[in-house]
């Protein structure tokens, strides 16, 4: 047994190296999955229904018409929730819908910090892998975000956005 | 058969009862429903942690972590996660993972069937406790409970055979 064991390639210096590396990259793309999660998303899934995200749209350097944007998308009110019952119990014989949640939408305000000029309704879509909100979508995978016309307009990212709001003048359109 | 003692306070569920007690048989109905909707639920929850390596990888851990950022950090949800939730996370694991194929299989079999009912609800108000509270719990936390105080598993489930067998034994009330 012994002899089989000191023979055995798993006590050669280089298969342990091979062994380190392969865990490495393991570990690594296990990372770079992890970095790869839809925006505004769960590890499984959705945002969880009592969870609110927030999302920076900044506009690229060439669309000096487009001002930024704070989404933050609002948790789930307490029908909602319940309502989660039956989304779950759907999802076992019908593939995963869209969910539809609150959102505020927060320009730069005036003198600094971030002034709420709308609530609206936005679609979170796994299926497409987007947010959709009225005059706007954004690709949840690369964070592209697009006018209804489908033109780009910026690229959006998660945030604080608590930290954000810190001293902006409302939360409330 | 002949030497099982009889059962006189539960009778069983049968289909025709429907004509002579149609509101007392829809009730049984709707908790039988309940039951084994239940019952899938948690097994189907079973098998998920089973099959993710539940007990033998820190995954419920590093699921903890995760939540503890999207939570109110003065929360009692936060206390017990980081006192006693994540410190304890092996044996935690194995209760959850066994408990909830104990839950699952007594509810889908009629089998213990309060006493699962009781695990089940145990589950509910630890997930509750422990940062994943939402309003559907409370929906589902009643579910539960109607399993507790109603007589399902000698409606229709083998606690009415063991019942008859086991007489006075408080497992197949």
């Amino acid at each position: 047994m012994t002899a089989v064991t000191l023979s055995s390639p798993v006590h050669s210096v280089w298969s342990r190296l091979a062994a380190v590396l392969g865990l490495a990259l393991l570990l690594v793309s296990t990372a770079l999955r992890a970095d790869e999660r839809p925006l505004l998303s769960s590890p499984y899934g959705e945002l969880c229904t009592t969870c609110e995200g927030f999302a920076l749209c900044e506009p690229d350097a060439g669309a000096a018409d487009v001002q930024a944007v704070l989404l933050h998308v609002q948790r789930l009110n307490f029908w909602q929730q319940i309502g989660t019952i039956w989304s779950w119990l759907r999802h076992l014989f019908a593939p995963v819908r869209p969910e539809t949640r609150t959102v505020t939408l927060y320009h730069p305000g005036a003198e600094g910090g971030w002034q709420a000029v709308a609530e609206a309704r936005a679609v979170l879509d796994m299926g497409s892998n987007r947010i959709e909100y009225p005059g706007a979508w954004i690709d949840r995978g690369d964070g592209a975000w697009h006018d209804d016309q489908d033109r780009r307009m910026g690229r959006c990212t998660a945030v604080n956005g608590r930290d954000l709001l810190a001293g902006s003048t409302s939360e409330k359109p | 058969m002949s030497t099982l003692a009889p059962l006189q306070d539960v009778d069983p569920f049968r289909w025709n009862n429907f004509r002579t007690q149609p509101f007392r048989s829809l009730g049984r109905v709707f908790v039988l429903f309940n039951r084994w909707v239940f019952g899938l639920f948690y097994l189907f929850a079973s098998i998920n942690k089973f099959r993710g390596g539940y007990l033998f990888t820190d995954k419920l851990k590093v699921t903890l972590e995760q939540r503890l950022p999207e939570l109110d950090p003065g929360s009692f949800a936060v206390t017990f996660i980081e006192a006693f939730a994540v410190p304890f996370y092996v044996p935690i694991s194995w209760l959850i993972a066994w408990g909830e194929l104990a839950a699952g299989v007594g509810l889908l079999l009629g089998l213990c069937t309060r006493w699962a009912g009781a695990a089940a609800l145990f589950f509910i108000v630890m997930f509750a406790i422990g940062g994943f509270y939402d309003a559907s719990l409370i929906v589902l936390g009643a579910i539960a409970l109607m399993f507790i105080l109603t007589p399902s598993g000698r409606w229709m489930g083998l606690d009415r055979r063991l019942a008859r067998r086991y007489p006075g034994n408080i497992l197949f009330r």
